[in-house]
C-alpha cells in the first residue's frame, strides 16, 4: 500500500512539472511576449567586454538585422581587435589568428544566435528553427533560485542545458559546448541583469565562463529598430580574399 | 626570414597546412588548442627566430611550437619558461594573488614551464663582441640564412 501511495505522489509532482514547451513560451511571455519580439528587425549594442582577473576590459558593439546578418566587435586592449560577423551567407571572423571562414556546426550556430535578435534566450526565440528537441531533466537550485532544468539538443551540434528560473519563468544560466579552431569549448553562460527596454526584458550584463576565465559583458545601451546601414554586414577585405580563394 | 619580435598569432604567416597545432592548454574541465590559422600570401622560406631569456608567455610558445614541426630554427639564449596564463585575485586585505589557470604542453609532449625553449644554436652575446659593435645571434642567424638560400616562395 505504501508503495501505491509513493507512485501516486510521484506521478502528482510528474503531472505538476511544466512541459520543456511550457517553460519556453513563458519565457517569451515573461520578457515582453511573442508581438513584441516579432516588431524587433534589428538590435544594436553598446557596451563593454571584462576578462576578469586580467586587467583587461575594452569597448564591444554588437549589431544584428533581418535575423542572419551580424557584426560584432570587441577591441582589447593589449589583445587586439576581435571581429565576428555574418552577411546572410558568409560566415566569418577575424582574431589576433588572422581571418577565417566558419562553416558546418560553427556557422549553424552563429546563425542561430544572431537569429534571436537577443544576445541570450535563443532557446526559446529560435526553438524551431535550431533545435531539434526540448526536454525537462529536473529542477536545479541556480544562485540560490530553484530552475528548471532544460536539455535542448540543436539540429546541429551538442546539446545544451539551459536553466529557467521556477519563479520569474527567465533564462538564468546555459551550459553548452561550443566548436572552435582550438577545439570544443565548454561555456557556462549566465545572465547577471536584465533590464526592461521598450518592452522588452533585456539581459544587460552577462558572465561567459571558461575554465577558469570569466568574461564579463556590461551593455550600456540597447537599442531595437534603430537603422544599421547594410554597409555594417559587408565582409571585409580579407575576407572576401578568402571566399575568393575558396578557403576556410 | 628572421622574426625578433613574436607572438603566437603570427604563426599562421609561416604554415600553409590547415589543422596544425603549436600544443594545448590544459585548463580544468577545458583544453584550448594552440590553433594555427594559415594566412593567405603565407612566407614559406626559411625561418629563424631570435630569442632569449626575456622571451616569455606566447612568444615561448610560438618558438617551441615552430620548432617542434621543424617549421623554424631557433636561434640565441635558453626562453624564460614562464609560458602559463596566469589571473589574478584581490585578496580581502587588498593583497593581489596571481596565479597560473592552465598548464601548457606542445604537440611533442614538452612541457616549457620552468624549462624553456633550449635553441637549436645557442649563442649569446659577449661583452667584447658588444664592445665591437657585434650582435653575435643576429650574425649566426644571418650567416644561416645565407647558407640556405631557398627562394622565398609565396603561395
Amino acid at each position: 500500500m505504501r508503495i501505491l501511495f509513493l507512485l501516486a505522489a510521484l506521478s502528482s509532482c510528474f503531472a505538476q512539472s511544466p512541459t520543456a514547451e511550457r517553460i519556453l513560451d513563458r519565457y517569451i511571455e515573461v520578457t515582453g511576449g511573442k508581438d513584441a519580439y516579432a516588431k524587433v528587425k534589428s538590435l544594436s549594442i553598446l557596451g563593454t567586454m571584462e576578462i576578469k582577473g586580467q586587467g583587461v576590459k575594452g569597448e564591444m558593439r554588437m549589431y544584428r538585422m533581418d535575423g542572419s546578418k551580424y557584426y560584432t566587435v570587441v577591441d582589447l586592449p593589449g589583445i587586439g581587435k576581435q571581429e565576428d560577423g555574418s552577411n546572410g551567407n558568409v560566415v566569418w571572423d577575424k582574431t589576433v589568428l588572422g581571418p577565417r571562414l566558419k562553416t558546418g556546426v560553427e556557422k549553424f550556430l552563429a546563425i542561430c544566435a544572431a537569429g534571436a535578435m537577443s544576445e541570450y534566450g535563443r532557446g526559446a526565440l529560435e526553438k524551431d528553427s535550431c533545435y531539434s528537441k526540448a526536454e525537462v531533466i529536473g529542477e536545479e537550485v541556480v544562485d540560490g533560485k530553484t530552475a528548471y532544468k532544460l536539455k535542448m539538443t540543436p539540429k546541429e551540434g551538442k546539446p545544451e542545458e539551459q536553466y529557467y528560473d521556477k519563479e520569474s519563468g527567465l533564462l538564468l544560466r546555459t551550459k553548452m559546448v561550443l566548436p572552435s579552431p582550438m577545439g570544443e569549448v565548454p561555456i557556462v553562460a549566465i545572465v547577471n541583469e536584465y533590464r526592461d527596454i521598450d518592452g522588452i526584458k533585456t539581459p544587460v550584463k552577462l558572465t561567459n565562463e571558461m575554465g577558469a576565465v570569466a568574461m564579463v559583458m556590461t551593455f550600456t545601451s540597447v537599442k531595437f529598430n534603430e537603422a544599421i546601414p547594410d554597409a555594417m554586414f559587408a565582409l571585409p577585405p580579407e575576407i572576401q580574399a578568402l571566399v575568393k580563394a575558396g578557403r576556410k | 626570414m628572421i622574426v625578433a619580435v613574436m607572438a603566437n598569432a603570427m604563426s599562421g604567416w609561416f604554415i600553409k597546412d590547415s589543422d596544425v597545432k603549436l600544443g594545448t592548454m590544459y585548463q580544468r574541465g577545458v583544453e584550448l588548442k594552440f590553433a594555427v590559422i594559415p594566412r593567405l600570401n603565407g612566407f614559406e622560406g626559411p625561418l629563424a627566430i631570435l630569442v632569449d631569456g626575456a622571451s616569455a608567455s606566447t612568444s615561448e610558445i610560438m618558438a617551441g611550437g615552430l620548432q617542434d614541426l621543424k617549421r623554424a630554427r631557433i636561434f640565441g639564449t635558453r626562453t624564460a619558461g614562464a609560458a602559463l596564463p596566469s589571473i589574478i585575485e584581490t585578496l580581502p586585505n587588498g593583497d593581489l594573488f596571481q596565479f597560473a589557470v592552465a598548464n601548457y604542453v606542445s604537440e611533442s609532449g614538452k612541457e616549457l614551464e620552468g624549462v624553456g625553449v633550449k635553441p637549436d644554436v645557442e649563442v649569446a652575446h659577449t661583452l667584447a663582441a658588444l664592445r665591437a659593435g657585434k650582435d653575435r645571434p643576429i650574425e649566426a642567424t644571418i650567416n644561416w640564412i645565407y647558407a640556405n638560400p631557398v627562394s622565398t616562395r609565396r603561395p
